[in-house]
């Protein structure tokens, strides 16, 4: 595993040298609803290199879960995936047998979910859901009952240490319930440690907890994964999360991706218009609209027939709505997919 | 509040419920047209014979008197005597007891350890035919009138096939310690007569249970649907766990724990319609006994009833919340 | 979002179209209508019973010795009882006994009931304390157990089978009435319409009342079915109507004593009280799960 640089401005991305660990390509997924076929992710197309922090970013409604779900195969019975490729060390995650995905879930790639309050099972002591992982994870089948095991146990305390949590052995004994916010984060975080994952993916790591824990949080994440060079997806809605933990940041829109570029470099200075708008408008956007923005995200059953922004865009041209604009590499390492740029216009 | 307080809170409650019910029934029994004591001695009675009985069981005082009276009874466990047996129903109640608790149990145990596999099989084959079928026995089960579906099952298993009998419980086993026969039978080493009470108890109790059994089915499907779609699910799946652990273990105990306190409703229904199938298979319980009380207005035994009734039911419902309280912690701490 | 909400039955008016949209949901599934179909079936059979039955005079007194117990033939379909009344006959004219039955007992119930526990749940206070205590007292008995312990006060007849079911069933709805309306209560726009002044009355039958109906509906269809079963119970042990009243119950009550040779005269009543639970219980969940799609979007708009 490379180990990891410093994160921030001017790291060397996967689109220069190695081999990425991760690629989506050309990820089309549709949802079937009452009302019709929602055409949610069209055409996504992502990558993250070893030891790289990737923030995929979009206001709330423009696919970014629905991109990670599809990663570990969790999306809903009503999900179709219609084309495309996500690549994972040399295999495409989205034609593997069942089994062999469950091999890969938590041993190789991890999630961490959103919401500690409800990504715990309630019924369950943390202890008890930390040793079933660490027993029976990747496994096609368990016994319903666990033998006691030293091992496992100790195992699993060390998890909890590694995660900062103050009192490990009591921790193990509580129940979900017991647990302050920022506790039940870590215990995720812990479980998703547990399989010594290559790359994570943390989910609006922190939205539901209090700013300052949350901050207090993203920074121990960060620190573990500098030192275990592992890669992370992170899905966020915060621009402030972004800069703070990501070496790359991907804007997302409307279910596809609208801009590509280092951290500090998209900071400095965005090409799409979107990415313009949530980025000078105000430093963080907040759950709907960004301030500087008209209009509502589109509508997947009637999406616009080319670019998906075009409705909303100051700088619309015909163009917009007869051609999709294609996500290409506009200047060195920067890629958009905006009309504005003739490497979009293919 | 704390658990322990909650559950004393929960079973003081019963006392003003149950001093309510009786003042209830109490009330209805003895507003009525109607003289139980004429009913009672017959038409051939004499008035003096008819003053003598009713001052005898103290039906010529006033209602408060005779409510007060009562109710010190009950707390000393006596409860009247019937005019029906000419016994102390203290007695009847004993004896016929257990014979009523031996088949709603059963009953229930039946509906619940056939219900929720086959709950947890149609939500896992959630509409696909399994499925399907399950919803179709699903609603079957809970429109059969039960006492017509006891008849059916005596005329097919006892008329014609000859496998099981008719009506009643059949002896009673050598050793007589719980007064459940077929608990009797096994704790006094001798499987014939088990396996007698058995037979005697199949039919009724299956009679019994089948609306339960239907709606525990449609509970544990729906409980287990609604756990899938939980993000803690979701996690579970995320972490690479078995499907088999999911289901029988992290879903399961959600799902269960929350039908906990319907199947303690669902008691409620078992022992109403406990009247009805115990009245086809002549089983001689305390819901039979029941029965024979109201034709007679024998209003001590119908209080009496309805009292132990009321009792078991909010025992069990007791129960329930108790085993809910024990499976899902967050009930605990808040 | 909610500015729209918030104008007092603005809600209302835009649910005209959503009744559309509702009978379109409900008609894709099967059962749902089989349901619906079942219980216009009974309602025909009871209003048209004089015209639908063969024999109508044999649903009343009637003897005939010897055509006693004969078994279905094409002149009874479903064959004769002991006194040589056509059971098709009398079983049709169960459906308008059953049907009554359930309509008078869900009547005295809702009425009383349902405004119990708007009151207690609305204003609350003692007087609600109250009410709810009293609805706990009913509620600690099983209902059948209930209905026929109220049955021994009174002269086993099909009127006062009928006040002993509905004795035990009103505080159901008492309960349910009053859990909506505690939920209701919070809501924004029962705030709104207070700050502009209505009474406390007509938010309560205007505002909440309206918004809470669909589980009451869906739990009168219900009960339909199992009030019917209940009754035809109560007959059966013979605390209900008597013969010769053509109740289903009863008949089974009845014909039970000539088993196992003549079968007809036991089983068909009863098949008519399973077809007709099911009827009412395929169409209540039919109309429940219409009503939660409907809940679920109010409550996203929300």
């Amino acid at each position: 595993m490379a180990s990891g640089e410093l994160t921030g401005v001017g790291r060397r991305t996967a689109e220069t040298g190695t081999e990425p660990l991760l690629a989506i390509e050309d990820l089309v997924i549709h949802f079937r609803l009452y009302e019709g076929r929602a055409r949610v992710i069209n055409g996504v197309n992502l990558t993250i290199g070893r030891g790289e922090s990737v923030a995929l970013v979009g206001e709330t409604g423009c696919g970014k879960s629905v991109t990670a779900k599809a990663i570990l195969g969790l999306l809903p019975a009503n999900a179709e995936i219609v084309s495309g490729r996500i690549t994972f060390q040399g295999r495409d995650l989205l034609r593997l047998p069942a089994e062999e995905l469950q091999r890969i879930r938590g041993r190789r790639i991890a999630m961490i979910f959103q919401d500690p309050g409800t990504a715990l099972n309630p019924v369950f002591t943390v202890g008890d859901q930390l040793q079933d992982v660490a027993a029976w994870q990747g496994r096609p089948r368990a016994p319903l009952v666990r033998r006691g095991d030293g091992e496992l146990r100790r195992r699993c305390l060390e998890i909890l240490r590694l995660v900062r949590i103050p009192d490990p052995e009591g921790t193990f004994r509580r129940f979900p319930v017991e647990l302050s916010g920022g506790m039940r984060q870590r215990v995720l975080i812990a479980l998703a440690l547990l399989g010594g994952p290559d790359l994570l993916i943390a989910d609006e790591l922190g939205t539901a907890l209090d700013v300052s824990i949350q901050d207090q949080i993203l920074e121990e994440l960060r620190e573990l994964v500098r030192t275990r060079g592992l890669s992370v997806l992170y899905i966020t809605h915060n621009l402030g999360v972004a800069r703070l933990v990501s070496d790359r940041i991907c804007v997302m829109y409307g279910g596809e991706i609208a801009e590509v570029a280092p951290t500090g470099a998209m900071f400095t200075r965005q090409l799409h218009p979107y990415a313009q708008g949530l980025l000078a408008a105000v430093p963080r956007l907040t759950g709907g609209v960004g301030a500087g923005i008209e209009g509502r995200i589109p509508d997947y059953l009637n999406p616009p027939p080319a670019c998906r922004f075009a409705p909303r865009c100051p700088f619309r041209m015909d163009l917009c709505d007869r051609q999709r604009p294609v996500l290409a590499q506009a200047e060195p390492d920067r890629r958009v997919a905006c009309h504005l740029y003739p490497a979009s216009t293919r | 509040m704390n658990f322990r307080t909650y559950l004393l809170r929960r079973t003081l409650h019963l006392v003003p419920v149950l001093l309510g019910l009786s003042v209830l029934i109490f009330v209805i029994s003895r507003v009525i047209p109607g003289d139980p004591v004429r009913l009672a001695l017959g038409t051939e009675a004499t008035e003096e014979q008819v003053r003598q009985l009713r001052e005898q069981t103290g039906l010529d005082r006033p209602l408060v008197v005779q409510y007060v009276a009562y109710v010190a009874g009950v707390l000393r466990g006596d409860f009247g005597y019937s005019l029906r047996t000419h016994r102390n129903v203290t007695k009847d109640v004993l004896e016929f007891f257990p014979a009523t608790l031996e088949l709603t149990t059963v009953a229930m145990a039946l509906a619940v350890v056939l219900g929720v596999p086959l709950g947890i099989l149609a939500a896992v084959r959630k509409d696909r035919g399994a499925d399907h079928l399950s919803r179709v026995l699903a609603l079957i089960g809970v429109a059969l009138p039960r006492f017509w579906l006891a008849i059916l099952l005596q005329l097919a298993f006892a008329y014609h096939l000859r496998l099981l009998p008719t009506i009643g419980r059949g002896p009673a086993p050598p050793t007589r310690i719980t007064g459940l026969y077929v608990v009797d039978g096994l704790l006094g080493f001798d499987p014939a007569a088990a396996w007698i009470s058995l037979k005697h108890l199949a039919m009724p109790a299956f009679a019994l249970s089948v609306g339960t059994l239907a709606q525990v089915m449609r509970l544990i499907r729906a409980g287990m649907i609604e756990e899938m779609r939980r993000d803690y699910a979701l996690a579970a799946q995320s972490y690479g766990l078995p499907p088999n652990l999911i289901i029988y273990k992290y879903l399961l105990k959600n799902a269960f724990t929350a039908t906990l306190t319907i199947l303690g409703l669902s008691y409620g229904f078992l022992l109403g319609n406990a009247f009805l199938v115990e009245t086809v298979f002549a089983w001689p319980g305390l819901a039979f006994y029941g029965v024979d009380a109201l034709r007679f207005k024998d209003f001590n035994g119908v209080i009496a009833v309805t009292l132990v009734i009321g009792a078991a039911y909010a025992v069990v419902n007791l129960i329930t919340d108790i085993l809910y309280g024990y499976f899902d912690p967050r009930i605990r701490y808040e | 979002m909610s500015e729209v909400l918030a104008v007092p039955g603005h809600a209302r008016a835009a649910r005209g179209q959503e009744w559309r949209k509702m009978w379109f949901r409900f008609t894709r599934s099967p059962l749902s209508v089989a349901g619906l179909s079942i219980v216009v079936v009974l309602i025909l059979a009871a209003v048209l019973a004089p015209v639908l039955a063969p024999y109508p005079r044999h649903a009343g007194v009637f003897v005939d010795f010897d055509r006693g117990l004969q078994p279905p033939s094409a002149r009874n379909w479903l064959g004769t009882d002991d006194a040589g009344r056509d059971i098709l006959s009398r079983i049709i004219f169960g459906a308008r006994i059953s049907l009554t039955l359930g309509v008078v007992v869900l009547a005295i119930a809702v009425g009383l009931g349902v405004p119990l526990g708007l009151i207690a749940g609305y204003w609350g206070g003692r007087v609600g304390d109250w009410i709810m205590r009293i609805t706990d007292v009913f509620l600690a008995v099983p209902p059948i157990a209930l209905a026929l312990a109220v049955t021994a006060a009174l002269r086993p007849t099909l009127t006062n089978a009928m006040i002993a079911i509905a004795f035990a069933w009103w505080p159901w709805y008492t309960r349910l009435v009053y859990g909506q309306v505690l939920s209701l209560k919070e809501q924004q726009f029962v705030e709104a319409s207070r700050s502009l002044g209505a009474s406390r009355w007509r938010i309560a039958f205007r505002e909440i009342l309206p918004n809470a109906w669909s589980p009451i509906i869906v739990k009168l269809t219900l009960d339909m079915g199992f009030v019917i079963l209940t009754g035809s119970g109560l007959s059966f042990l013979g605390l209900g109507a008597q013969p010769p009243t053509p109740e289903w119950g009863t008949m089974i009550a009845e014909g039970r004593t000539y088993l196992p040779g003549v079968w007809w005269a036991a089983t068909f009543p009863g098949l008519a009280i399973f077809v007709a639970v099911l009827g009412f219980n395929l169409l209540g969940d039919g109309l429940r799960d219409v009503f939660d799609v409907e809940i679920e979007q109010w409550r996203a708009a929300n």
